[in-house]
């Protein structure tokens, strides 16, 4: 390599040290490690009294007091559908549980929602929204 | 090196070479197909598709961006880096299927046209950790294809080798682009320490062997070497060198090879004309000069490529004074006939 090369690589080198550990960290620093993943795939038998149920064309969702039951009606075609517990005016909050092919799902939870989304994180779009 | 253009410019050992990357690539799909169906069942094909590719490719990626200075820190790497450029291809190949496929899956079943659907699917580009993910993987992608469909000696040859190590380079930004779409798309949702922990320990392997290389060869640039009262370099002895090898100086920023062969001396610039490579880590075969990454060829003692070649480089003038090699800075026009000094017997 001439000088000017070996200087371009060493240069660009010393620029991606500092930049990819600057993207790494804060592209991880609002993801809660290991805990949600466990949330993220979490499937337990239903415990205790229904609080609250929900249904539409897509989903019927059952509350119970630590947990929460979500059927699957039909398949969709998001290749990636998380449910949020949320707000009113549908703002996500924190991660459920992510759902794929028709079933049922359940997940803990530590508290009753009020309301839940299914959000398709890829496309950063809304794919439902259900109120209890 | 060859006189006419292929379309792939196979050997044997290039052969042997793409065997081995052929068969590791689809060792490395069947075994993520199996783990992935053993241990998360409810996978889909589609996300099986994207997965074991789009890891591939960036397995594929780390080892393509070591190989570079593994060889400048250890010369047994050579052969890969002679290799490098296949692996490159398929790298690029590797990672149009799981870019294709994505495009597909995910842009193109609607009523929208794929790349408008790609850019404003979603369009959070204000946010950081929401930021669109897939159009760094796409501007990756298109890096990787300059790189690729431009890989063959034709485009080297007519871009120029400087203007084509420079679109080479770009490797690095295609890098960084795809560290940021792994980590704020898939690792968004599938946060798992291991692959998290893999990539990361990646980054550091290639950036520190990066790091490591361009501070030694820095070093070597820096070296000061004696002058005698003429304003020659005294550069070594010749014991120093070995026969059919060249020891390497740094003189006025460029690098120097002095060869020892047939009981004689000659120095070229250290710059191979294909690729930039070290021609003084290579050896004398057939009474020429062979550069190590690719097997290009000089006469020590005029530069010049042997017909019907014709890539020349600089040559530099010798003197020897009691066993030490003296070298004149001033480099002559490329190709220029230089006397080799007569090494005399003791």
């Amino acid at each position: 390599m001439t000088s000017g090369l070996r200087k371009a690589h060493k240069y660009s080198w010393l620029l991606l040290i500092i930049l990819i550990p600057l993207i790494m960290v804060f592209a991880l620093k609002d993801v809660p490690l290991l805990s949600n993943n466990e949330a993220l795939t979490t499937f337990e038998s239903s415990k205790g009294n229904i609080i609250k149920t929900a249904e539409n064309d897509l989903l019927k969702v059952s509350v119970r007091s630590n947990s929460i039951e979500v059927i699957l009606k039909r398949t969709i075609k998001n290749a990636s559908s998380i449910i949020y517990n949320s707000d009113s005016k549908g703002n996500k909050n924190h991660i459920i549980g992510q759902i794929s092919t028709v079933g049922i799902y359940t997940f803990n939870i530590e508290t009753p929602p009020k309301s839940i989304v299914l959000y398709d994180n890829l496309k950063g779009e809304l794919i439902t929204k259900l109120d209890f | 090196m060859g006189l006419n253009y292929q379309f792939v410019l196979w050997n044997k050992h290039k052969k042997m070479y793409d065997k081995i990357i052929v068969l590791s690539m689809l060792l490395y799909l069947i075994l993520f197909a199996v783990v992935t169906l053993v241990f998360n069942s409810e996978t889909s094909i589609e996300t099986l598709i994207l997965r074991a590719f789009g890891s591939l490719a960036i397995v594929l990626l780390h080892i393509i961006l070591v190989i570079g200075p593994l060889s400048r820190l250890n010369t047994n790497f050579l052969p890969i880096l002679y290799n490098r450029r296949h692996l490159g291809v398929s790298m690029f190949i590797t990672a149009l299927i799981h870019g294709g496929f994505a495009l597909i899956q995910f842009h193109a079943l609607g009523n929208t046209n794929v790349f408008y659907s790609l850019f404003t699917s979603n369009l959070d580009y204000n946010s950081f950790t929401n930021f669109p993910f897939q159009v760094l993987g796409f501007f990756a992608l298109l890096i990787l294809f300059a790189m690729a469909s431009t890989s063959h000696d034709f485009f080297l040859k007519n871009l120029s080798p400087t203007v084509w190590k420079r679109l080479h380079m770009l490797v690095y930004l295609a890098y960084a682009l795809i560290i940021g779409h792994v980590f704020l798309g898939a690792f968004q949702q599938e946060t798992s320490p291991f692959t998290i922990g893999f990539l990361s320990v990646g980054f550091i392997v290639v950036g520190s062997l990066h790091l490591i290389s361009s501070f030694r060869e820095a070093k070597i640039d820096k070296s000061i070497i004696d002058k005698d009262a003429q304003g020659w370099l005294k550069v070594c002895t010749i014991d120093e060198i070995d026969d059919d090898r060249a020891k390497i100086f740094t003189v006025q920023n460029e690098r120097i090879a002095v060869f020892k062969y047939d009981g004689k001396l000659s120095a070229v610039h250290n710059v191979c004309k294909h690729q930039g490579g070290p021609l003084g880590e290579g050896k004398i075969i057939d009474g020429c000069i062979t550069c190590p990454w690719h097997g290009y060829q000089y006469l020590p003692h005029n530069g010049q490529s042997p017909p019907p070649f014709t890539e020349k480089v600089a040559t530099y003038e010798l003197k020897l004074l009691e066993n030490i090699i003296y070298i004149n800075p001033k480099a002559f026009e490329e190709g220029t006939e230089v006397e080799p000094t007569q090494i005399q017997k003791t």
